[in-house]
């Protein structure tokens, strides 16, 4: 539902600005290069919209941003007003509370340009299927089409709450499907305000949507947030086998049983010798070779199993050839030459 | 990897490269014989034509100069007979003869029994792919002694057993030792393992002992379904096929095991498996086995009987190559011996003496002329790979130089090479 | 004529370079020359050559032979030189060939080293043991061993490179594929004998592969004597120290123990200067042997009982352990300290210690693909085709730096 009506406000704003054109490089041209509708002078933009300072006076003075409202303060402000804890934002009119630890310097000057590229990171990182992951091409043009309006539903603060639920569920869904760690979406900070929901801490904000969107997978498995047409049911790997010392190597003999201990006349003599066995020797070993040798064979028939292979005989060529192969190991399963 | 004892036995050289069919040792012996009688008759037939050129010019020129290669007994190169070469057989009797010597050689240098039978197989390997004409049994078998002592981890040094092998009437030195060694380990084709029946037997019998003793724990088949039950059943085994069943007290049925049994299937394996070519048909394992059917059926067979199902076809399988395989060695000459009188025993040794001798004095006249002297010949080979190995491009060019003119020189007077050359030498 | 010998195809006598002696030639020549006529019969202009045309076994030597090229020369040691080489069908399929050395000290022939080392080499087939595709001779009757090609150096050079980071999961993985060659070993009766950093070489793909069976020999045998002068010193376990002449596998179990050690330590981990002083650093750590901790010890021929008790040493405590080898965790250090037992029937055996837990806790060993090497990875088996002389790495089959001490007599 919110789905199509949030496709129609997306379209329309987008058609409104850049006129049709490819919306992303518009949106970027239109927020960043096209000189702005609101005119600044570079002396407003160097001056601290909290203390007033300048850079004129203070030429190493920072700005940094909070992505909670993306309002701009200098280093010292920040230092001032949060260095004892979570404080609400001093513009007028935001009073979101922020943290000193979020603040950071802003990449783009325009601060659109910022939050937008915070955004589509946000996005990208849960909706990161690739082609491969689709039967058809333009079953993932479709879903690429789908992220993008998801995407400028964020940016333009149209259902974000919704939106925000259901990347949740989606994120959710997918950490289940590959049975890795839960990967926790999350939503934008600023639009929390936009969506009418008023909370006052970041964190307690997080944790109350985490216990929500837990609710809602645990109460309806098969809503995943998003139906993508097309999507190859992803194959799970097969769990890792417990590692195994012998990689799969292994002597069991078939016609004996090793026992602990054998008795023969001539062997009675010898055991008493405590001289052999303070070295370290071992009678285990001499009775597991013995019956090795027993029966290492048994059922080895030369006549049929050498049959097959000749040794030099007739042409000498062609003999001492084939010898020398066999000599080379060509019986060997290891060596895949072209013997 | 799953591996059982089959599987490792397939994994040896012993399986990979010395296990042949019956034909194919018989083709191989064959085509070795071909091949030394060949060369024999062409070398015997170029020493001499030089022998006699020699002699024109030595009468020519008034010089009674001697032979290199004037020995005081005749052989193949002095004699005037048409050269007799060996045949298959007489080459297998005269490697067995000197196999037999060896074991001798062995036991008088205190190598133990594994040396001496390493030593003899190394020799049987080695006549596979080589002609007693070619090269005497009486040399190689010094070598493959000293090399199966250094294989076996015996190692004597070279001049304590050059010392050791030398009599009053032979000297042997070290260098005569050394010689043919790189012609036996290549023979080999640097195959040293041996795998033998003697430990097998030995295990075998401490199982079934261990069966005896009502301790056995390992697989059966048969239908004395505890070991209590096996133990009883193999106290009643009948003493001959087909026999009666008795009851043995468990010492008698040890004195059976141990002593009417093992005793003689090792000295079965020690003696007349060694001569025999037991060890290029079959497995050790089939050999052990084959070797106490000789000395004691029913408890071949019963055992067999407890470690594979009787009705399975490999059962018949094995039966039947232990049956073959005994065959062979209860016809052999040191295994039939043992069942005579010793009239009959001393008639035999007597007949395979003269045999012997006879083929002594006949390969004389057939040995090899070329291969005589293995020391000068393996100095010989030595000096010519050194002289190639210092091969510098600077050499190399002049040496090519050589070979065009003498090339040149040779084609003048022997015109130039034949094309085809298939006419059977004289 | 059925089966006709190869030099039968060639009449002429064979030019210089060849096999031919010149004295022979020149006599055949000039006796020739002089005649009245050449002999009729075609056998007559056949020269005698040295050694004759080749035996059979000597063709199928020369076809062997024929099979390999050998390339540029990677390392020399007092025993082999080892060159770089590959099929001569296939250039891609690279080997190692090691030439073993004609040692002038020892005056009995083929070396035992090298008999050994093809005798067990032949038999034993198995991912985490070096392969030996061939052996063959030369002319100058030098054996020629082609070996597995080995690229990426071995143990030692790997913690010795300050380089290279790893982490107990790679030294798990490297431990466990030397613990199987091990096993295998004991597991068709062969002591190896001499189990040290630098005789576990490293393949292509990371695979540890135990080489250098020069030292190795069968056992098990009940009453067989052996020589105790064998293993690296770093690496001899005490009963061999003690002179004793009967041991089993458990004596390689010592060195597997001390290498893993090694590993974790990044260092040598018994180090010493004399084999009587290996044994002091022996006791420092495991404790004076005594009759109750090692039955029947006072037997052995070398053995000395301490001169008073307070020359008695007392085994280090596990927190000794912790702290010296933290990388392997407690159960590494448990199985560690179960091969170094000192008494050696209570030292674990190959398979006992495959057995261990330590194998199957955290962390799992790291996949072969993910190991550090000391070359460039997966991509290095390509480079070396590309790779100059000069440049090789530390080839495979490489001769050892410590010298080897072996009493030949009384094996």
């Amino acid at each position: 539902m919110s789905k199509v009506t949030s496709r129609a406000n997306g379209g329309q704003v987008r058609q409104g600005e850049a006129g049709g054109a490819s919306p992303l490089s518009k949106s970027l041209y239109s927020l960043s290069l096209k000189p702005s509708s609101r005119p600044r002078t570079d002396a407003a933009s160097d001056v601290c919209p909290v203390c007033k300072s300048s850079r004129y006076l203070n030429p190493n003075m920072k700005f940094l941003v909070n992505p909670e409202c993306y309002h701009k303060m200098c280093e010292s402000c920040v230092d001032r007003i949060f260095s004892h804890g979570p404080a609400p934002c001093p513009i007028a009119g935001c009073a979101r509370t922020l943290r000193k630890g979020k603040f950071r310097e802003a990449t783009f000057e325009d601060l659109k340009v910022e939050r937008e590229v915070d955004i589509r990171r946000r996005v990208a990182s849960i909706m990161n299927k690739e082609e491969s992951d689709f039967e058809t091409l333009k079953d993932y043009n479709d879903y690429l089409e789908q992220v993008e309006e998801i995407t400028w539903n964020l940016i333009l603060k149209i259902d974000v709450d919704e939106t925000n639920h259901r990347l949740q569920r989606w994120a959710d869904a997918q950490a289940a499907e590959t049975g890795a760690t839960r990967r926790t979406y999350e939503p934008d900070p600023s639009m929390a305000g936009a969506s009418g929901v008023v909370l006052k801490k970041g964190g307690t904000q997080r944790r109350a949507l985490e216990t929500s969107s837990g609710n809602t997978t645990d109460t309806n498995v098969k809503d995943k947030g998003f139906n993508f047409h097309g999507l190859k049911k992803k194959v799970a790997p097969p769990p890792e086998a417990p590692f195994d010392p012998f990689d799969g190597w292994s002597i069991a003999p078939q016609y004996y049983t090793l026992q602990n201990d054998y008795d023969a006349d001539w062997l009675t003599k010898h055991k008493r010798e405590k001289e052999q066995l303070v070295g370290g020797y071992q009678w285990s070993d001499f009775y597991n070779r013995a019956l090795q040798d027993a029966f290492g064979g048994l059922t080895v028939f030369i006549d049929d199993e050498i049959r097959a292979r000749d040794i030099p005989s007739g042409d000498a060529a062609i003999g001492t050839e084939r010898a020398a192969t066999a000599a080379a190991g060509g019986q060997d399963v290891n060596m895949d030459d072209i013997f | 990897m799953k591996l059982n004892e089959d599987d490792l036995y397939r994994t040896s050289t012993q399986f990979r490269q010395w296990s042949f069919t019956a034909e194919q040792l018989a083709a191989q012996r064959a085509k070795t014989n071909l091949q030394a009688t060949e060369r024999v008759k062409l070398n015997v037939a170029r020493q001499r034509a030089q022998r006699v050129q020699a002699a024109e010019l030595d009468s020519t020129s008034g010089n009674s100069g001697i032979d290199g290669s004037g020995a005081n007994t005749p052989n193949a190169v002095t004699s005037d007979k048409e050269v007799d070469c060996l045949t298959v057989t007489e080459e297998m009797t005269f490697v067995e003869e000197f196999c037999e010597r060896t074991m001798a050689l062995g036991a008088h240098c205190k190598f133990s029994d594994n040396v001496i039978a390493t030593c003899v197989q190394f020799l049987r390997r080695f006549y596979l792919y080589n002609s007693p004409m070619t090269y005497h049994a009486q040399n190689i078998s010094r070598t493959a002694m000293f090399l199966a002592g250094k294989s076996e981890s015996e190692h004597q040094s070279l001049d304590h057993f050059a010392t050791n092998i030398s009599s009053e009437k032979t000297k042997v030195t070290p260098e005569q030792i050394l010689a043919p060694e790189y012609l036996i380990v290549q023979a080999l084709r640097f195959n040293f393992d041996v795998k033998h029946p003697f430990r097998a037997l030995k295990g075998g019998v401490l199982d079934m002992m261990s069966i005896a003793n009502g301790k056995y724990e390992g697989p059966n088949h048969s239908i004395h379904k505890t070991a209590a039950d096996l133990s009883t059943a193999i106290h009643q085994l009948p003493r001959k096929t087909g026999g009666l069943a008795a009851k043995a007290t468990s010492q008698q049925l040890a004195d059976r095991i141990m002593r009417e049994s093992y005793s003689p299937a090792a000295q079965t394996l020690k003696k007349t498996a060694a001569l025999t070519d037991v060890y290029f048909l079959y497995t050790p394992s089939q050999i052990w086995l084959a070797a106490l059917l000789l000395a004691d059926e029913p408890l071949v067979l019963f055992y067999l009987s407890v470690k594979m199902p009787s009705t399975s076809p490999v059962y018949e399988k094995v039966i039947v190559a232990l049956r073959e395989c005994a065959l062979i060695l209860s016809s052999h000459r040191s295994h039939q011996k043992l069942h005579l009188p010793a009239d009959e025993q001393a008639r035999m040794d007597a007949e395979h003496r003269a045999e012997v001798k006879r083929l002594i004095k006949k390969l004389k006249l057939c040995q090899d002329p070329d291969k005589l002297d293995l020391v000068k010949l393996n100095q010989a080979q030595k000096r010519d790979a050194v002289q190639g190995s210092d091969l510098d491009v600077h050499k190399a060019k002049r040496r090519k130089m050589d070979r065009e003119n003498f090339q040149k020189d040779s084609d003048t007077f022997w015109g130039p090479e034949l094309p085809t050359y298939g006419a059977k030498p004289a | 004529m059925g089966v006709s010998s190869p030099a039968a195809l060639s009449p002429r006598p064979k030019p210089p370079g060849s096999h031919l002696a010149v004295p022979d030639r020149a006599k055949a020549l000039s006796g020739l020359s002089r005649a009245a006529k050449p002999p009729a019969s075609a056998p007559i202009t056949r020269t005698p050559i040295d050694g004759g045309e080749a035996d059979m076994a000597e063709q199928m030597n020369d076809a062997l032979r024929s099979q390999f090229v050998s390339g540029a020369r990677l390392g020399e040691g007092t025993y082999a030189i080892v060159y770089a080489g590959h099929y001569r069908h296939d250039p891609t399929k690279l080997v190692a060939i090691k030439k073993i050395k004609l040692n002038a000290d020892f005056k009995d022939g083929i070396a035992m080293d090298a008999i050994r080392e093809i005798k067990y080499l032949s038999e034993l087939s198995h991912p985490n043991i070096i392969k030996l595709h061939a052996v063959f001779s030369t002319k100058d009757q030098n054996l020629s061993l082609v070996l597995e090609h080995l690229p990426l150096g071995d143990l030692e050079g790997l913690w010795k490179n300050k380089s290279i980071t790893y982490s107990s999961a790679d030294i798990k993985a490297w431990s466990n594929m030397l613990c199987q060659a091990i096993w295998f070993c004991h597991a068709n009766h062969v002591l190896h004998r001499d189990i040290k950093g630098n005789n576990l070489l490293i393949a292509a793909d990371n695979t540890v592969k135990l080489a250098d069976f020069g030292l190795a020999r069968s056992f098990a045998d009940p009453g067989a004597k052996m020589t105790s002068n064998v293993i690296t010193r770093f690496y001899r376990p005490p009963e061999l120290l003690y002179g004793c002449l009967h041991y089993a596998g458990n004596a390689d179990m010592w060195s597997v123990g001390c290498v893993i050690a090694e590993l974790a330590l990044r260092q040598f981990f018994l180090p010493s200067e004399t084999d009587l002083q290996q044994l002091s650093v022996i006791i420092d750590v495991f404790g004076t042997p005594s009759e109750e901790s090692w039955p029947g010890v006072g037997s052995l021929r070398y053995y000395q009982p301490p001169p008073n008790r307070s020359a008695v040493k007392l085994p280090q405590p596990l927190s000794w352990w912790r702290g010296r080898l933290p990388l392997l965790g407690d159960d590494g250090i448990d199985m560690v300290r179960g091969m170094l037992a000192m008494d050696p029937q209570k030292r674990l055996t190959a398979e006992q210690a495959l057995q261990h837990r330590y194998w199957t806790s955290a962390p799992r060993p790291t996949k072969k693909e993910n190991l550090p090497n000391e070359g460039g990875g997966m991509k290095k088996e390509g480079e070396d085709l590309k790779r100059k002389g000069g440049e090789t790495p530390a080839g495979a089959g490489r001769v050892d730096k410590v010298a080897r001490k072996l009493d030949f007599g009384g094996m």
